[in-house]
């Protein structure tokens, strides 16, 4: 059941004189385009259609003709909304905008027509009443037929720019968007459906009452039941206030639990700082060590220049050391042979040589010269020694060590100042607040639900004594034929008030179901991001959230630009699906300021909207890879062209191609 | 919904099809403010007992 737009005619309209735009509708496919660069009229045809049907709302009458400044002498400039070549020749000329839609085999025509008529000295627009016609028949109340149609409180979800769209998704927040949601839902005839079932089911009571005040048990019957009648509107209007409260409740306790899960968070990142205030600390005494042992290093940093030089010296002082042995045992031997008692070569040592030798011998000794050097080099060789075996440490290292403590010091105090700054706006005593409100509102939520049962329960008990009465009085009743159908009547029109006010229930959460079912498929085809959002959801009524894959609900607001328009775009096309009767959609500049990956999924995703897709766009809009991908479900592609010269306007034709 | 209908119409004992005939007369007459359904309703139930019995 898809309300399509046939025709579109502009009289005097803007740029148009007289413009007739036809959409062929014998197609299965689901995309036309109005095409025209900047300035040559697309925004004045979809503000013609959104002023056919809601007036002065969408322009006001004093901005159609600029009747404050527009005198008789200022009417030869170009301005105001009436088509300015023929306003020359005409000055009171009427302009008009009518609207041909269709739905299955009903026509609708909107017509509205404005004039500019002359008071004193000065043009004022005339703007008329909407008309409406619905198969070639005029209807009063012209504008409940078109709120019918197409409600005004949601025109942004048919008619709309998409560099505004992303406004557009915390509109559903208005109690007024959500009553023409429901309208166009059809909810609200359902609800007169309870009311007027209610009025019936009175009606009867009374006729049943009127027959039977003569009979005394069936009064009191009546009287038993008018009073549990009351009593149980008084208990549902009850219920009705508890469950407000519940969800009252229920909504602050997440609000609650939201504070509660960031304050956890924070708690979480204070330990995460404390950490690494410990890491800090360890890494700072790591990297003094390290520099100590790099001053360590650097002072001694000349052995290893010197140590082959001083294992020479080593080598030198060790031969020195044997000489000296060497020399040390001659002497030896040399006094022994002096002090010999007989000597078994042919020639002695006479006395003269025996003296020279003791006399020398004796000096060396009293100097103590060998045995005494031999002992300082043999020391002065170990301390060489020891110095040539000093292993050299490993500098390069050492270095690397030292800068690696630098920079994990660095990192770690970037990382610890941001949860500084993370942390700053949490205190214990605000985290212990929110943790005694998270219990205490836990309790109000358990109090409020267990009201609401109790409610539920009593009213059923109510209905079961209702019942049994009931069936008392209907045996009473059909002792009497004609009190029989009386009481036969009276139970269908219970029976029908019952069904209705189990249907609305069951209707409006079908259709929210069906809305989030929907438009979370659509969302799918659309975000550049479909691994992280599960769907959408509907909050309160039909506020719209995004779910996470995580679990975690998104509010519109803290999305971007582009994520917005690709949220209303589902929206839009879940409200159409489950209202079972969708609107046309007409969009100027389709693509707002989305990216070339959203701009191809909204693409992709159009042919599947249940609804007729009107796109005003420039070659900037539709560029040839989107139109490409486009074209097989393009009906027709509508040109503007500008007259140019003396006559100052647009006209449209239709393009000719083969897909 | 064509399914609730029949589901609710069993449930509370009365006709499908009176249950479908005044949800249309309320869809045609949603938009006006004085609907004027109530008489139209009687003389439906009327009708449908009439032609049980």
């Amino acid at each position: 059941m898809t309300l399509k737009i046939k025709k579109i005619h502009l009289q005097n309209w803007r740029c148009y004189e007289n413009q007739v735009i036809e959409f062929d509708l014998d197609t299965d496919k689901n995309i036309w385009v109005i095409w025209g660069l900047n300035g040559y009229g697309k925004t004045s045809i979809l503000e013609a259609v959104l002023w056919c049907l809601y007036g002065n709302e969408i322009v006001l009458p004093k901005r159609l003709i600029k009747a404050e400044v527009d005198s008789v002498e200022q009417s030869s400039e170009k301005q105001g909304y009436f088509y300015f070549p023929n306003v020359k020749i005409n000055p009171e000329l009427e302009l008009s905008v009518s609207l041909t839609l269709q739905k299955e085999d009903h026509s609708y025509v909107i017509g509205r027509v404005a004039k500019r008529t002359k008071r004193g000295q000065t043009f004022f627009a005339e703007v008329s009443e909407a008309s409406f016609n619905l198969n070639g028949k005029f209807k009063a109340d012209s504008r409940e037929h078109i709120d019918s149609l197409l409600p005004r409180s949601c025109r942004e979800f048919f008619f709309f720019d998409g560099e505004k769209i992303k406004e557009y998704s915390n509109i559903t927040q208005t109690a007024e968007t959500r009553k023409a949601i429901e309208s166009i839902l059809g909810i609200p005839e359902i609800i007169n459906l309870k009311t007027d079932a209610k009025n019936v089911v009175k009606q009867f009571e009374q006729t049943i009452n009127q027959a039977n005040s003569s009979n005394k048990k069936l009064q009191n019957i009546n009287t038993k039941l008018f009073q549990l009648t009351h009593e149980i509107a008084a208990k549902r209007d009850r219920l009705q206030t508890a469950i407000e409260e519940h969800s009252h409740e229920i909504k602050i306790f997440e609000d609650v639990r939201e504070r509660a899960s960031q304050i956890s968070e924070l708690r979480d990142k204070l330990n995460q700082l404390r950490k690494l205030k410990q890491q800090q600390l360890e890494l700072t005494q790591r990297l003094e060590k390290a520099e100590q042992e790099i001053d360590k290093v650097l002072k001694v940093a000349s052995i290893p220049m010197m140590q082959k030089h001083i294992k020479e010296m080593a080598d030198d002082l060790q031969t020195k050391t044997l000489t000296n042995t060497r020399m040390s045992i001659s002497i030896h031997q040399l006094r022994e042979l002096l002090e010999a008692d007989t000597c078994i070569c042919g020639n002695c040592i006479g006395e003269k040589e025996s003296n020279f030798i003791s006399q020398h011998l004796k000096s060396i000794e009293d100097a103590g010269i060998v045995l005494e050097e031999n002992s300082r080099i043999e020391s002065l060789r170990m301390d060489l020694k020891r110095i040539s075996k000093y292993k050299i440490p490993d500098l390069d290292q050492l270095l690397l060590d030292r800068d690696r403590f630098v920079d994990d010091l660095e990192e770690i105090k970037q990382v610890a100042d941001q949860l500084k700054k993370d942390t700053e706006t949490v205190s214990e005593k605000e985290t212990d607040e929110i943790w005694r409100k998270f219990g205490k509102q836990e309790q109000a939520v358990e109090d409020a639900g267990q009201t609401v049962q109790r409610l539920r329960n009593e009213i059923e008990s109510l209905q079961q004594q209702q019942d049994t009465l009931n069936r008392q009085r209907g045996e009473l009743l059909n002792s009497d034929r004609e009190m029989s159908i009386l009481n036969k009547q009276s139970q269908l029109a219970q029976g029908l008030y019952n069904a209705a006010d189990e249907l609305i229930d069951w209707y409006t959460e079908n259709c929210q179901q069906t809305i989030e079912n929907q438009a979370s498929h659509f969302h799918k085809i659309v975000t550049n991001k479909p691994d992280e959002y599960e769907g959408i959801v509907l909050k309160d009524g039909y506020n719209l959230r995004l779910k996470q894959t995580n679990g975690d609900i998104v509010n519109p607001q803290s999305l971007s630009e582009g994520e917005k328009q690709a949220l209303v775009f589902p929206f839009i096309a879940g409200l159409n699906l489950a209202s079972g009767k969708a609107a046309p959609l007409m969009i100027d500049t389709p693509f707002g300021k989305l990216d070339g990956i959203h701009q191809e999924n909204i693409v992709k995703s159009l042919p599947q909207i249940p609804s007729q897709v009107i796109l005003l766009a420039t070659d900037r809009d539709l560029s040839e890879n989107i139109l490409n991908l486009l074209r097989p479900n393009i009906v027709q592609i509508h040109k503007i062209k500008r007259l140019g010269g003396t006559k100052d306007g647009s006209v449209i034709e239709v393009e000719q191609w083969n897909v | 919904m064509e399914e609730k209908i029949k589901e609710l119409a069993k449930k509370y004992n009365i006709p499908a099809f009176l249950l479908k005939e005044v949800i249309q007369m309320e869809k045609e007459k949603v938009v006006l403010k004085n609907r004027q359904l109530v008489p139209k309703i009687v003389q439906l139930i009327e009708k449908y007992s009439e032609a049980s019995n």
